[in-house]
């Protein structure tokens, strides 16, 4: 990373910026995308430095002997530098750099939790692992209907046309399957299956009539669109892709908002916190720490879009204090930081299959099967132990030399791993996690980092609920290997009480915290992302979820946001913000 | 290569990371250690620099002995026929880099004391270091070292060959010679007939 600021010089005029967005990952770069578009003169703030699409992929195109450590995790030097990011298994060779120093950026875990975060231009939508799919009314409804936490303010028949649009704009590809708790999408054509997809697939429609298995819906174009070139399937996306052909911040949104000539990226950014008018109630700067030179400036905006990432949007709001809000912006109901939710994941199985060594496959395929959730649909699939449910992702391959049970050595060695090994299938799991009060993030007064920040101190678990639906997960899982026939199959649950392994956080899909809900007693967002008590502050990343569902969750932050500032933009324009 | 840790939580306390300057990924020839004999598979100067370092006893004489005797263990795993062997890949200087800069302190002292300990058994059953047995002895060594799997012994030959196939399948000779080479710009084709590669892919 830089040590230079790249961050423009913008004068703090007298004039206030139309909208001003925190941060540039998936929904900030969204929303600046749709603020230009409106005509808005957008300021967007990214704390971190700056990262050109195309110049910064350094490792794109690259074979292994060209990689450094030749695609081995140095381990030493992550241990000392990036010991909390290491926990995922998403930080891979050569792209270290997009996961934070956590010698930088500490936090505080009360009980194991890791915050993976990518502090740069494109924030973790360069590392992102592309899976998007749509919540249904099963989610939306659920925590009404078993009197959990708060309803959503919202239904599925509102947010639809948006997921519409979204996925017009990102370019999903996949398959429709009328299926009710996954509703279809706007998709470009689906990837194929592997030979032994189509086996596992067979075995899993003539054996079970309650699931399906589907090809994952994933924000990578199958055929150029909208300017951007098809997948050439060359290997892992985020060592970076000059082609566009996955969704980014770099790729899509940044590009469009850049050439609507509204926007002003100011890398470096850290925001400190939003200032208040005490006499309009209304949100009226954002005070940015320099993140080279530490130098504060204040920025005025008419529209505040957080879309920091979950936890850190709410850490801002929690530093953003006055005398209207003294525990926190826009925090009357008390619930601003409690309710943090991630999905509980780590149970999987892995089976051989039989046969089919005459085939092979060709080309890196970016993307897996998955298998929707089949639990507590109805009153069939209804479960006793457990709410909620959970997803499977997966696939299918021929085993390469990587990982594969070997004999001897000398010469037979090599002649054994000439030839590609047998299929094998696996399954992991992906479940709801229930929101619950007593998971928080707060802010450490006595501890500050080196902008000064209050440190974040996490302290989140999964719960009774969870733990019974891994069990299911484990058992589902290998029983549907065996129906595909297969052997040697090997499952396992990486959860350990206070352990890591399976800790909350790892599956990166954090959420809640600033969640949406109907009554302002209860809740920091309205339904349409717009705080309760600040009527021209948004927060449209993953802290405004009420609750988790098992789905991939960025399709929906983005939704999310464009609805935001659709009705924010009208609101504007009619002078109601 | 599967390791545990202990959870710890982030401490903000830390002191800031100590640079990995002097712990550079070695950048040795690719043929050094087939060429230079009494090469060390660590700069003088890291050891040096650095006393308290595991990597101390991969230099010294104790430490040359070591190069000579994992850069054969290597060749006997994969070793040269019509195709490059383990030493030609480069792989020991490939276990060089893991063991200075992949492996945490504690891993490449228990690595360094095993492999010390299998050249002096060597030495104790054949009257001779591991490095100057005929070709036919050094696999009799290395069946016998496999043989009991529960052993220490076994599990380090388990690591050894895990290293030197990682090193070598990794490696430009490698996978070239033995493997299809990926093309970047094919599509993606999830049942093709073997036969059409008959191998498998780079990777």
């Amino acid at each position: 990373m830089t040590e230079h600021s790249t961050a423009p010089m913008i004068a703090t005029s007298s004039e206030p910026w139309d909208a001003i967005v925190v941060g540039s990952g998936i929904t900030g770069g969204f929303a600046a995308m749709e603020l230009t578009r409106r005509g808005l003169r957008t300021l967007v703030l990214e704390r971190g430095p700056d990262v050109v699409h195309g110049r910064d992929y350094l490792y794109e195109h690259k074979r292994p002997w060209q990689m450094p450590s030749r695609g081995m995790l140095q381990r030493r030097h992550l241990d000392e530098v990036k010991p909390v990011q290491s926990r995922t298994g998403f930080m891979r060779p050569g792209m270290e750099r997009w996961f934070v120093d956590d010698t930088e950026y500490p936090y505080l875990e009360d009980r194991p939790f890791s915050w993976i975060r990518g502090y740069q231009v494109g924030g973790r939508s360069l590392t992102w692992g592309r899976q998007s799919y749509r919540l249904s009314d099963l989610d939306f409804e659920a925590n009404a209907r078993e009197g959990i936490a708060v309803d959503w303010p919202i239904r599925y028949q509102e947010l639809a046309p948006w997921y519409d649009y979204v996925e017009g704009i990102v370019g999903i590809s996949g398959r429709n399957e009328g299926l009710g708790q996954l509703p279809d999408g706007n998709f470009l054509p689906a990837m194929a299956f592997s030979r032994g997809e189509e086996h596992f697939k067979s075995a899993l429609d003539a054996h079970f009539d309650d699931r399906m298995m589907t090809i994952g819906r994933t924000a990578v174009i199958t055929q150029p669109h909208r300017g951007r070139a098809g997948c050439h399937y060359c290997g892992p996306c985020s060592m970076g892709c000059s082609t566009g052909s996955y969704f980014s911040s770099q790729s899509v949104t940044l590009p469009a908002a850049r050439a609507t000539g509204l926007m002003t990226l100011r890398p470096d950014s850290v925001v400190e916190s939003v200032l208040v008018d005490e006499t309009t109630q209304r949100a009226s700067a954002v005070r940015v720490i320099d993140r080279v030179s530490k130098e504060v400036v204040e920025y005025r905006g008419k529209l505040i879009f957080l879309c920091a990432s979950t936890i850190a949007s709410t850490q801002i709001m929690l530093n953003s204090n006055s005398d209207r809000f003294p525990n926190g912006l826009a925090n009357d109901s008390g619930a601003l930081g409690h309710y943090l939710m991630d999905h509980h994941f780590k149970v999987s199985a892995r089976g051989r299959l039989p046969g089919m060594l005459d085939r092979y496959t060709e080309g890196y395929r970016p993307n897996g099967i998955y298998i929707p959730r089949f639990r507590n649909l109805n009153k069939t699939s209804t479960q006793p132990d457990f709410l909620r449910g959970y997803g499977y992702q997966g696939g299918s391959g021929r085993q390469s030399w990587r990982g594969r049970e070997m004999q001897g050595f000398g010469e037979g060695l090599k002649d054994q791993l000439r030839e590609p090994g047998p299929w094998t299938m696996g399954l992991g799991a992906f479940g709801e996690m229930l929101p619950d009060a007593t998971n928080t993030m707060k802010l450490d007064a006595a501890q500050t980092d080196a902008w000064g920040m209050p440190l974040v101190r996490i302290s989140c678990e999964i719960g009774p609920n969870e733990l019974a639906m891994r069990k299911d997960m484990a058992t589902n899982a290998v029983e549907m290997l065996e129906a595909a026939g297969a052997t040697d199959i090997k499952s396992s649950d990486r959860y350990t009480p206070g352990g890591i392994g399976a800790e909350a956080g790892l599956a990166i899909h954090e959420m809640g915290t600033a969640r949406m809900g109907r009554d302002p007693a209860t809740s920091v967002l309205n339904g349409f992302n717009q705080a309760h008590s600040v009527a021209n502050l948004f927060v449209t990343d993953g802290s405004c979820m009420t609750s988790s569902a098992c789905q991939n969750p960025s399709l929906t932050y983005m939704a999310l946001t464009a609805r935001a500032v659709d009705y924010a933009v009208d609101a504007m324009n009619r002078r109601d913000i | 290569m599967s390791h545990s840790r202990q959870w710890t939580p982030a401490d903000p306390d830390q002191p800031h990371a100590r640079r990995i300057g002097r712990r550079q990924f070695l950048t040795l020839s690719a043929r050094a250690l087939s060429t230079m004999a009494a090469a060390s598979l660590l700069p003088d100067a890291l050891a040096a620099s650095n006393p308290e370092h595991a990597g101390d006893l991969l230099t010294g004489t104790a430490g040359i002995e070591n190069a000579r005797v994992l850069s054969q263990i290597c060749e006997r795993i994969l070793p040269g026929t019509d195709t490059p062997g383990a030493i030609e890949a480069g792989v020991p200087d490939f276990i060089a880099g893991v063991l200075n800069i992949v492996y945490l302190d504690a891993e490449t002292q228990r690595f360094i004391s095993q492999l010390s300990a299998f050249n002096a058994a060597t030495t104790t059953e054949y009257g001779r270091p591991f490095d100057q047995l005929t070709a036919a002895q050094q696999d009799s060594r290395l069946s016998a070292m496999a043989s009991d799997e529960s052993s220490d012994e076994a599990a380090f030959f388990a690591e050894l060959r895990q290293l030197t196939v990682y090193g070598y399948y990794t490696s430009e000779p490698g996978a070239t010679s033995e493997h299809a080479l990926t093309d970047y710009m094919a599509p993606w084709n999830g049942d093709i007939a073997y036969d059409d590669v008959g191998r498998m892919w780079t990777g």
